[in-house]
């Protein structure tokens, strides 16, 4: 039908808002699969938290939270901060834009937008006490402790335990074996 | 089967023991089947539930993070327990998130609730354990459904061993119970032994060989002391009966002695009274005829000699007279006497015409008097007729006689019934006399009066006590100077023909 040539002009009209209404539901369907990836990765960094040991580097009155670059994690995460806590305190989400800007945090969530190269967000964060999460291929094998990837349509995620180390902190086993490890 | 009663003691022992045993040891296995059985079981379902805790806590990760490939294989790791048949892992809405089959056991249905773990599964099958997985907050639970492997080869094992235990225990019970019966059988046979013979020989010296301060010794000394004290009962009672047979002896020929005596005595005593009556009799018969001859003769002497007669010759004549009559009165008197009883028969006897010809006999006494006899109504009874009458002549006459010297007499003759004898009284209105004389005037000669006041023999009241001797009566007066007197006697209403014994 719409590839009639003797479509009349209201007929046309109504083809491009029918296709208008498509490309747009399309959109909104994107929308919302991104919505929803980044719900889960909102509620696996927060599931992290109990397999992880910040060791004394968690001192603080909050468990900071930051997210480098713009992200639609920041609204799911503020969402958990409203009800829960990590080690008996409340959590807080920082927006950093720019590496510089990267202030004292527990972990620091580097989306997949944020400007700066990795090595330069890496040399700026805190040496100690950061778990610093990406959502980049290859992103673990360059330095973060763990990186989100997608396999089989299924979320998962690689764990570079040496960057872990480094950063003084420890994975406990029960996150590590569900992890692709990467050194 | 014999009554348990009647089995023989050291038997019954025996039985009573290997019993005790027997339960003892049964108990005591069935208590150790059953505990080793719950132990086995409860160690199998703790070892399975420590399981389910360990694949939880590997688990927890997997559901956080929606792994269930990580699941399946951590679930996949329970292979190498063989008891285990299915395994699952559901997720905190009760999804199957991962699960695990042994080769064979597919598809087994989980219940959900944990009140179902239980149910159509007895206790001996498989059994489900549960753990529920959380970290921060409820994940979901792990449920494993295992197998009792090797519990029928412990159950065999089990018994096999009570088996024996029971069948060893029971043989030394029954060795040992032989063994120890006999230290209480032996020792009661010989007491139940002994006491046979005593009880079949009456032997009370036989004593019972005491052992032991245990009930059955207690029982053989109670017992030797029971016997030794028959014994002495025995002996005394012996001796006292041998002392009371001497005594009863003694007595016995004390006793004929006496009875002899006594029978020589009374035969002695009757003989002496039938010769005395015979003697009296004789002697007062043979006396007539001498004093009739001497009657006689004086009456020739007066009628011959009238003329020449002085005043002397004739007061004497009328003395000896006097004497002589006075003599005849008191033989004939004598000869009544001795009379009575000598040959009592008994008839019926109606007093009142008795009385009637009697008074009529009497008129002239009575007339002479101014008398007056009152009677009626009196009854007929049992009595000898001419002695009755005699009787009742000579109260009659006694009453007139005694009578006051202004006064008619009133003689009043009364009858009362009494069950055993007739009581009969004659009443007077005559002198009376004192009370202490009552018993003398019935002896014989005994007189109150000289006979020239009142003039008699002395012998009328003593034949009237005769008289009611014969008739098995009494006789007796009731007076008092100046008013009177009452006679009472008594004829025995018993009398039949036969002679009642004279008295003396």
């Amino acid at each position: 039908m719409i590839k009639d040539t003797t479509i009349s002009t209201e007929g046309k009209r109504s083809l491009i808002s029918i296709m208008l209404l498509l490309l747009l539901s399309s959109f909104h369907q994107l929308n919302q699969q991104e919505k929803d990836e980044y719900s889960v990765k909102a509620a696996f960094i927060y599931k992290f938290t109990n397999y992880m040991d910040w060791n004394a580097y968690a001192s603080g009155e909050e468990f900071v939270i930051g997210v480098l670059g713009n992200s639609p994690i920041s609204p799911e995460l503020e969402e958990i901060a409203k009800t829960k806590t990590v080690m008996g305190k409340k959590i807080s989400i920082q927006q950093y834009y720019r590496a510089e800007d990267i202030g004292r945090c527990q972990i620091l969530f580097i989306s997949q937008k944020a400007s700066p190269p990795l090595a330069t967000i890496l040399e700026r964060s805190p040496s100690k006490g950061v778990l610093t999460i990406s959502e980049k291929t290859d992103y673990a094998a360059q330095g973060t402790g763990i990186n989100f990837i997608i396999v089989d349509n299924k979320l998962k995620f690689e764990a570079n335990t040496k960057a872990i180390e480094a950063a003084g902190l420890r994975a406990s086993s029960q996150l590590l074996k569900l992890a692709i490890i990467v050194d | 089967m014999a009554k348990f009663q009647n089995i023989s003691i050291s038997k019954r022992l025996i039985i009573i023991q290997l019993t005790t045993a027997f339960l003892a040891v049964m108990i005591c296995c069935i208590a150790f089947v059953y505990n080793d059985v719950r132990i086995f079981k409860e160690a199998s379902v703790s070892n399975k539930n420590a399981i389910a805790e360990i694949v939880g806590i590997n688990a927890a990760s997997t559901l956080e993070f929606n792994d269930q490939e990580a699941a399946n294989q951590i679930l996949d790791q329970l292979n190498s327990n063989a008891s285990i048949l299915n395994a699952v892992i559901f997720d905190k809405d009760g999804k199957e998130f991962a699960r695990y089959d042994r080769q064979g056991h597919p598809g087994f249905k989980f219940p959900i609730s944990a009140e179902e773990d239980q149910k159509g599964r007895s206790f001996t099958q498989s059994y489900i354990v549960r753990y529920p997985i959380s970290e921060k907050e409820f994940l979901g639970t792990v449920m494993l459904h295992s197998e009792l492997t090797g519990f029928g080869e412990i159950i065999i094992s089990y018994l096999t061993i009570a088996f024996l235990i029971l069948s060893a225990s029971l043989g030394a019970a029954f060795i040992v119970s032989n063994l120890l019966q006999r230290s209480i059988t032996h020792r009661l046979l010989a007491l139940v032994n002994k006491t046979r013979e005593v009880a079949d020989t009456g032997n009370y010296s036989i004593r019972v060989p005491s052992v032991g301060e245990d009930e059955i010794g207690v029982l053989s000394d109670a017992y030797n002391n029971m016997l030794s004290q028959i014994q002495k009962m025995q002996q005394f009672l012996s001796e006292t009966n041998i002392e009371l047979e001497k005594r009863v002896k003694i007595r016995t020929a004390e006793l004929e002695t006496a009875n002899k005596d006594l029978e020589l005595k009374s035969e002695e005593l009757t003989r002496s009274n039938q010769e005395l009556g015979q003697y009296a009799y004789v002697a007062s018969h043979d006396l007539q005829e001498p004093l009739r001859t001497i009657t006689n003769y004086v009456g020739l002497l007066e009628e011959k000699y009238a003329g020449f007669n002085d005043d002397e010759t004739q007061l004497y004549t009328k003395f000896v007279v006097r004497a002589a009559n006075t003599m005849k009165n008191l033989i004939r008197h004598l000869l009544d006497f001795s009379r009575i009883g000598r040959n009592p028969t008994f008839t019926r006897v109606d007093c009142d015409s008795m009385l009637k010809d009697l008074v009529e006999e009497m008129e002239g006494a009575v007339k002479e008097n101014e008398a007056q006899i009152i009677y009626s109504g009196l009854p007929e009874i049992t009595a000898n007729a001419i002695e009755l009458r005699q009787l009742f002549q000579n109260l009659i006459s006694n009453a007139i006689k005694f009578k006051k010297p202004d006064v008619s007499p009133v003689v009043e003759i009364k009858v009362e019934e009494k069950p055993r004898e007739w009581l009969f009284s004659v009443l007077d209105n005559g002198i009376g006399m004192e009370e202490k004389y009552k018993d003398k005037i019935f002896i014989i000669f005994q007189r109150l009066h000289n006979s020239s006041q009142y003039p008699g023999t002395g012998i009328g009241l003593a034949t009237c006590k005769k008289i009611v001797s014969i008739h098995n009566g009494r006789i007796w007066i009731k007076s008092k100077p100046g008013e009177g007197s009452t006679f009472y006697f008594t004829i025995a209403k018993n009398l039949k023909t036969v002679p009642a014994t004279i008295p003396v």
